[in-house]
């Protein structure tokens, strides 16, 4: 059983899930956005991903490539930092989760909180 | 053939401790754009079946001895994925072909001999002939380009702000990502070597970003035409972090985040062998087209069929063994699939977005079985 020590954040959050973050980083707020398919990232590099923490299930690089540099975070549900995708989050300095396990997920458009600033990572919502 | 039964033995034993730990540190691999561990299996069972025969064409035209030397200068693609590839492709589909029943003994040894004497002797020069074959044997080190690091850490300029910075992770971040895609969510296009000692607390990484241009992949010759450089390298000047390379060509830094640590970098166009310094006009329109070419590749793969995918995908599998041909100079049929079509229709099935139980239950003695 992983214990999550508390942290503290500016505004009312629950954890709502953990995973092994690939590098540290401070807290992240974004718009939470679950990306299944090709299609949806076509979406998003037509308008744009700023603001986005994009939820993916698998750990490839390749995916999410056009709009990588856009992100504000990613949590992925699959993998290890020297994963496909760990690596590239790495190289881009975007803050990453990976083997995330939630506990409830948001839905598209909430507002939620990436915190790697301690091991394990943290998700919240 | 040379190799005895107990060779063959004892590499199987090698590469499967390794391995096993290469792959579990990895785990998932599969993308939502790309069929990975669908064209990951056929081309491992082409490689089984093709690789031997090549191998002995290529031995024949040329020492692998000089072809792990080879490997000491820049764009020849002689690097640790591509030799930490030459047995472990085969082996892996050699995984799939003993659980269908499809392995004859006799035959097994043989093709394995052929397979680890070649790269056994192309590994050891690589390594400077220092009684290791891997990076994984040296705990984490791969220094090909020793020879040439006081000349590339003299053109290496000191980082000058966190703005520079910024542009210079971004650069990096923008050719990796694009590499990633150009060959289909393979690490081989950008390959780390390293720690480069430089004393005083500072370390080199050097990052090779291979076959940025035009290329012997079909796609490349639209997308990646305009490409201002073909072959580059990154030289990153480190204090005070701990990096080590896997034989996947990926440095593990600590700390994590190694960018703040870097004091000093270059890049060099390197398609001629002698490392040439990109100013920062060449760095920005590397980055741009980087970034344009990405997106048209991803628009171009995200439309085309599932089978098409994995074709492409098992052509650069495949092709891991073609540049120890080209710098033979040996001329290869690199069609596939075709020594794969009776486990195709099955193997096209595969989605490995989770692991298999067979997997979780694998050791690091068991990763590779010996011979029946």
């Amino acid at each position: 059983m992983l214990t999550v020590a508390p942290r503290l954040h500016s505004i009312a959050v629950a954890d709502i899930g953990t995973g092994t973050r690939v590098f540290a980083a401070d807290p992240v707020r974004g718009r939470w956005r679950r990306l299944s398919s090709p299609d949806d990232v076509l979406a998003l590099m037509d308008t744009t991903a700023e603001g986005i923490v994009a939820c993916v299930a698998d750990a490839g690089a390749t995916f999410l490539a056009p709009i990588f540099d856009e992100l504000t975070a990613v949590v992925c549900l699959a993998g290890t930092p020297q994963s496909h995708i760990g690596i590239v989050s790495r190289e881009y300095q975007v803050p990453c989760v990976m083997a995330t396990v939630l506990s409830a997920e948001p839905a598209d458009g909430d507002d939620v909180e990436v915190d790697c600033s301690a091991e394990p990572g943290v998700v919240r919502a | 053939m040379t190799f005895a039964r107990a060779d063959v033995d004892r590499w199987i034993r090698y590469h499967s401790e390794i391995s096993y730990v290469l792959t579990s540190e990895r785990t998932a691999l599969e993308s939502a754009l790309i069929p990975v561990s669908a064209y990951i299996l056929v081309a491992c069972i082409e490689s089984y079946r093709r690789y031997p025969e090549m191998i002995a064409a290529i031995s024949a035209a040329r020492d692998p001895e000089e072809l792990g030397r080879a490997g000491h200068r820049f764009a020849t693609m002689i690097d640790p994925v591509h030799l930490w590839a030459v047995p472990n492709f085969p082996l892996v589909g050699r995984k799939v072909l003993m659980a269908a029943g499809l392995v004859d003994p006799a035959d097994d040894e043989a093709r394995l001999a052929t397979i680890f004497e070649f790269w056994s002797r192309a590994a050891g020069t690589y390594r400077f002939d220092d009684g290791t074959h891997q990076s994984w044997d040296a705990g984490g080190v791969a220094t090909p380009y020793r020879d040439a690091v006081i000349d590339l850490v003299k053109d290496c300029e000191a980082v000058r702000d966190d703005a520079e910075r910024a542009r210079i992770s971004r650069l990096n971040a923008l050719v990796t990502s694009y590499l990633f895609l150009l060959w289909f969510d393979t690490r081989s296009g950008y390959q780390d070597t390293g720690p480069y000692d430089l004393g005083d607390g500072r370390v080199l990484l050097l990052r090779a970003y291979s076959r940025l241009g035009v290329s012997h992949f079909p796609w490349s010759t639209t997308i990646a035409r305009d490409m201002p450089y073909t072959d580059v390298l990154g030289a990153f000047v480190l204090r005070d972090v701990n990096l080590r390379v896997t034989d996947f060509g990926t440095s593990v830094i600590r700390p994590e985040d190694y960018w703040p640590q870097v004091e000093a970098f270059a890049f060099f166009d390197v398609a001629t062998g002698d490392p040439v310094r990109i100013d920062e006009a060449g760095r920005d329109a590397l980055g741009a087209a980087a970034k344009t070419a990405q997106k048209q590749l991803y628009r171009a793969i995200a439309a085309m069929e599932r089978r098409a995918k994995i074709n492409a995908g098992v052509y650069v599998y495949f092709t891991f063994l073609r540049p120890f041909a080209e710098l033979a100079g040996v001329e290869l049929d690199w069609t596939v699939p075709r020594d794969s079509l009776d486990l195709y229709p099955f193997l096209e099935q595969i989605d490995g977005s989770m692991p298999s139980p067979e997997a979780l239950a694998e050791t690091p003695e068991t990763y590779y079985l010996p011979i029946p």
